[in-house]
């Protein structure tokens, strides 16, 4: 036999040996099962959903812009009021 | 009697939803994923957690599979890279101390019998194996545990197959150094009830 071909089986027949026993435990596919299928639930869940709670958000950020923008147009004291407010501090100094 | 599903029908079942599938391929190709991993990485819990995590990439990945080709390649190359990642990811904490240890065990290996069981043979092989830079490491284990070919490697790992020829040499070469001082002896001829015998014959 040539040393090259006793160093290849001796490799193989190391390599081989020190996993062919090894099993792995059972709870591995129990959990991979399990973590399957919450990935799976998440998945049909949310995936659906998220582009229309997306538009919601988009739409209620709209809404509440605009709002702001009716108050102050239809307060023209509002700033007023702020300036009116700080005024004393400045009497003071 | 019916037939066991092809892994075509049971990738598309998966593709449903169908996660009794994702059992039947776990138990089929568990020990390819497994002991690839534990090959590499010396840790059962990592070659568990990678296992996990190669079927559960098969079942979010499973839409994207080509059925139209084998699903083995697909499961070493991910089964693989998971392992190259935690390879990489413990080498940055942890030190080489099993060079360290080698290196301080080295004269004693050096002074060993010419008999050595070949448990203890495979004992150093493997620490040797252990000691090989991932990548020549992940080749060797290809190549001698799988029976993977040249070019089936060169898919698994992405690279040339040129490059897996040299990892593959540059590899063997380390082992056959580490070996040297087990082998040499062994091929002598030694005389044993008045027969010339080589160690390598006895093997």
């Amino acid at each position: 036999m040539r040393q090259g071909d006793h160093v290849d089986n001796l490799i193989r027949s190391a390599l081989r040996t020190s996993v062919q026993s090894e099993e792995p435990s059972a709870t591995v596919r129990d959990a991979l099962l399990a973590n399957a299928a919450s990935n799976d639930t998440l998945r049909s869940t949310l995936g659906p959903s998220i582009p229309a709670i997306a538009s919601g958000l988009q739409e209620c950020n709209k809404r509440a812009a605009e709002l702001d923008e009716q108050v102050v147009a239809a307060n023209p004291l509002a700033r007023r009021q702020l300036l009116l407010l700080a005024a004393p501090l400045y009497a003071v100094r | 009697m019916t037939s066991a599903p092809t892994d075509r029908e049971l990738i598309q079942r998966l593709c449903e939803g169908d996660l009794a599938a994702l059992g039947t391929l776990y138990d089929r190709y568990r020990l390819l994923s497994f002991h690839t991993a534990l090959a590499i990485t010396r840790d059962r819990q990592a070659a568990e957690d990678i296992l996990q995590e190669c079927f559960l990439k098969l079942n979010s990945y499973a839409p994207r599979i080509d059925i139209s080709l084998p699903l083995e390649p697909w499961l070493y190359r991910v089964t693989v890279n998971l392992a190259y990642t935690w390879i990489s990811r413990r080498a940055r904490w942890i030190t080489s101390l099993e060079s360290v240890v080698d290196r301080l065990v080295a004269p004693a290996r050096a002074s060993a019998e010419y008999h050595v069981e070949l448990s203890e043979l495979q004992t150093v092989l493997q620490r040797a194996i252990d000691s090989l830079p991932p990548t020549q490491r992940m080749t060797v284990v290809l190549y001698y545990l799988n029976d993977l070919s040249l070019k089936e490697i060169s898919y698994v790992l992405d690279c040339p197959v040129g490059t897996i020829k040299s990892r593959l040499h540059y590899g063997r070469e380390q082992l056959k150094r580490q070996l040297q001082p087990y082998l040499k002896p062994r091929l002598e001829p030694t005389v044993s009830n008045g027969h010339s015998v080589t160690a390598g014959e006895e093997l």
